[in-house]
């Protein structure tokens, strides 16, 4: 009986805001297309050893630079390896890279934008000179800078991006928190005696985690973008591992007569970075139609 | 019934601003008894909010500083406890409501929730216990279907049942002094009447203290025992309702309910108070009413009025009854 009671309670409590803005989101069109553009590369990667038809790393030395036929779907590359398998495994890595370096810029971007936002004077002055700064480098360079210091490397990659580009987290999340810092609830919220900790998990987060969403959408492709150029110029991912930018890199030498090597992980790209960026503005409109972002 | 239960004592709280330093209490005193109603009237930026937020001590420093005063609650005076101390009195012992129902609910929270995180915070109930009393504040102040309105959102709830709920919320640890600033200001008429009656009711239940800032004075003569009215950071005249309603003293509250219109008397024209409120930045010296008062001599230009007890219970500030005006 209490069971059945609770069971009712969240019922209830799902015909919420949320629920509106999936509904929004539903209509959105672009969204949608983008939503499924990002699925169907999720299914991809998540299945790539179903869908691969050779291991992305097997040569074939009897069919080098081979044109896209029906065993090898999007031809070889010059040491005879599948570049529809190794495409399909470059998912893996691009979507690694994107989730991993969008978690550390949004963890380092909202936790200082809460900061600046909600404590402000002194400690605000110092993040947001610190963000400025740190937004006047372009982000490319200055990665490109501290993998020559720390070497080449997948990993060090997604350091030196993450490391580079989480101010727009927090020049955000600052700005939001100082607009919703001034609303009456949190004041309530300090009335029946909260504290800064709970003020700021309770009433601010929950409030601008829809902006930061948005944003996290947003960022995801061009970190994704910034990691391939820097895999394409040699820094990022070694040989042999199937980044999608390393394999661009790996055909360049052949674009003329094997174009197809660096085509299709070129449209991986493309197709992964407009789906997030569809998905993103669908996001963005569903959660506040008047979002500056 | 005449226990003091608050005592405010020359109290100053000034902002830092750019412009210089703002003087938006200039050492106000005042008393609340158990289980009255006190009125705080005065015009916008008279310094009825600031007060509030002073006792609370929630006025928002940077700028805010209260820079001098006691405020006794119960005899502690609540500006010696710590930030710890002070939270365990927030919503404990004296609770706020706030104009504006229509943003004083978190959003991304149900009613419910919102409403147990008082009762937990000061009572350290378990999640059962904390839900019954939630259901039974919400009882209280009569919202219907309370088990299942509790876990509704804030945009689900009309105006009036938004503050309702957040009497319930301000309530549930059963205060001894409520803060009600302009509590019924952003409501409907009808409404304001439903929720002023609430706070009534609650009240006698509760036999709590009511300090009630608005610039209502209708509400005033429906609500309060007593009426302090404010003009520029100061306490000008403080009565019991009805001597303040039926023979006023200070010039400025005789302009004030001048200012209203009155149905029972044949009024031609209402009276205004020529003038606007004087600056808290360089505010004009010796008296800050002087300028816009049709009284004004010499000494009010140069000496601040002290407070004059000119009858049991009524206080002025006014040099025209002090010992120097004849």
């Amino acid at each position: 009986m209490v069971l059945v009671e609770k069971e009712k309670k969240f019922e209830f409590r799902k015909s919420s805001q949320l629920r509106m803005e999936l509904r929004r989101l539903k209509r959105h069109k672009p969204a949608m297309i983008g939503l499924g553009i990002t699925l169907m590369i999720l299914v991809i990667m998540l299945f790539a050893p179903v869908i691969a038809p050779y291991p992305y790393e097997e040569q074939d030395l009897a069919h080098m630079l081979e044109k896209p036929s029906l065993e090898y779907p999007f031809g070889t590359d010059a040491v005879g390896r599948c570049v529809f398998s190794r495409v399909v495994y470059g998912s893996r890595i691009a979507f690694l890279v994107g989730f991993v370096v969008v978690s550390i810029e949004a963890g380092i971007g909202i936790t200082l934008g809460l900061f600046a936002g909600y404590f402000g004077g002194k400690l605000d002055t110092i993040i947001s000179s610190l963000t400025d700064t740190v937004w006047a480098f372009p982000p490319l360079v200055l990665a490109l800078g501290i993998v020559t210091a720390i070497g080449p490397g997948l990993f060090n990659v997604v350091a030196a991006i993450a490391v580079v580009s989480w101010a727009p987290f927090t020049r955000i999340t600052r700005a939001k928190v100082q607009s919703v810092r001034e609303r009456e609830y949190v004041e309530a919220g300090r009335a029946i005696g909260e504290s800064d900790a709970s003020l700021i998990w309770r009433y601010i987060l929950p409030n601008i985690v829809a902006s930061n969403l948005v944003l996290a959408t947003l960022t995801f492709p061009s970190a994704l973008l910034t990691a391939s150029a820097m895999s394409f110029l040699g820094f990022g991912a070694q040989p042999p591992s199937p980044d999608w930018g390393a394999i661009l890199n790996e055909g360049r030498e052949y674009l003329r007569s094997a174009p197809w090597i660096s085509t299709f992980p070129g449209m991986a790209i493309l197709f992964t970075v407009l789906g997030f960026n569809f998905l993103g503005d669908g996001l963005r409109d569903a959660f506040d139609p008047r979002m500056k972002l | 019934m005449s226990q003091v239960l608050l005592s405010i004592r020359n109290l100053k709280t000034h902002f830092y601003t750019e412009e210089g330093i703002v003087e938006a209490l200039d050492g106000v005193n005042l008393d609340i008894m158990r289980g009255e109603t006190l009125g705080l009237v005065g015009e916008t930026g008279c310094g009825k909010s600031v007060t509030a937020l002073s006792v609370m001590r929630l006025v928002p420093s940077p700028p805010g500083k209260i820079v001098a005063g006691e405020i006794l609650f119960e005899g502690r005076d609540l500006l010696d406890l710590s930030a710890e101390e002070m939270r365990r009195i927030r919503g404990g012992q004296i609770s706020m409501i706030f104009q504006d129902p229509m943003t004083s609910l978190n959003p991304v929270y149900a009613i419910g929730d919102q409403v147990g995180e008082a009762i937990k915070l000061h009572q350290h109930t378990t999640r059962i216990v904390t839900w019954k009393r939630v259901v039974d504040a919400l009882k209280l102040v009569r919202i219907a279907d309370a088990e299942e309105r509790a876990t509704n959102y804030p945009h689900q709830f009309s105006g009036g049942m938004r503050q309702r709920a957040m009497i319930a919320m301000m309530l549930s640890c059963r205060p001894a002094l409520l803060i009600a600033d302009e509590p019924t200001t952003a409501l409907d008429v009808t409404i304001q009447a439903q929720v002023l009656l609430l706070m009534q009711e609650l009240q006698r239940e509760l036999n709590m203290s009511i300090l009630l800032i608005t610039h209502n004075l209708g509400v005033v003569a429906e609500m309060c025992d007593r009426v302090g009215v404010m003009y520029s950071g100061n306490m000008i005249e403080l009565a019991d309702v009805e001597t303040l309603f039926e023979a006023p003293q200070h010039p400025y509250t005789q302009g004030l309910l001048g200012s209203i219109p009155r149905p029972d008397q044949d009024i031609e024209e209402l009276e205004i108070i020529p003038g606007s409120v004087p600056s808290l930045i360089n505010p004009p010296a010796g008296c800050r009413f002087h300028p816009r008062c049709p009284y004004a001599r010499e000494i009010c230009r140069q000496e601040k009025p002290e407070e004059l007890v000119i009858e049991k219970g009524h206080m002025v500030a006014c040099h025209q009854f002090g010992i120097h005006w004849d």
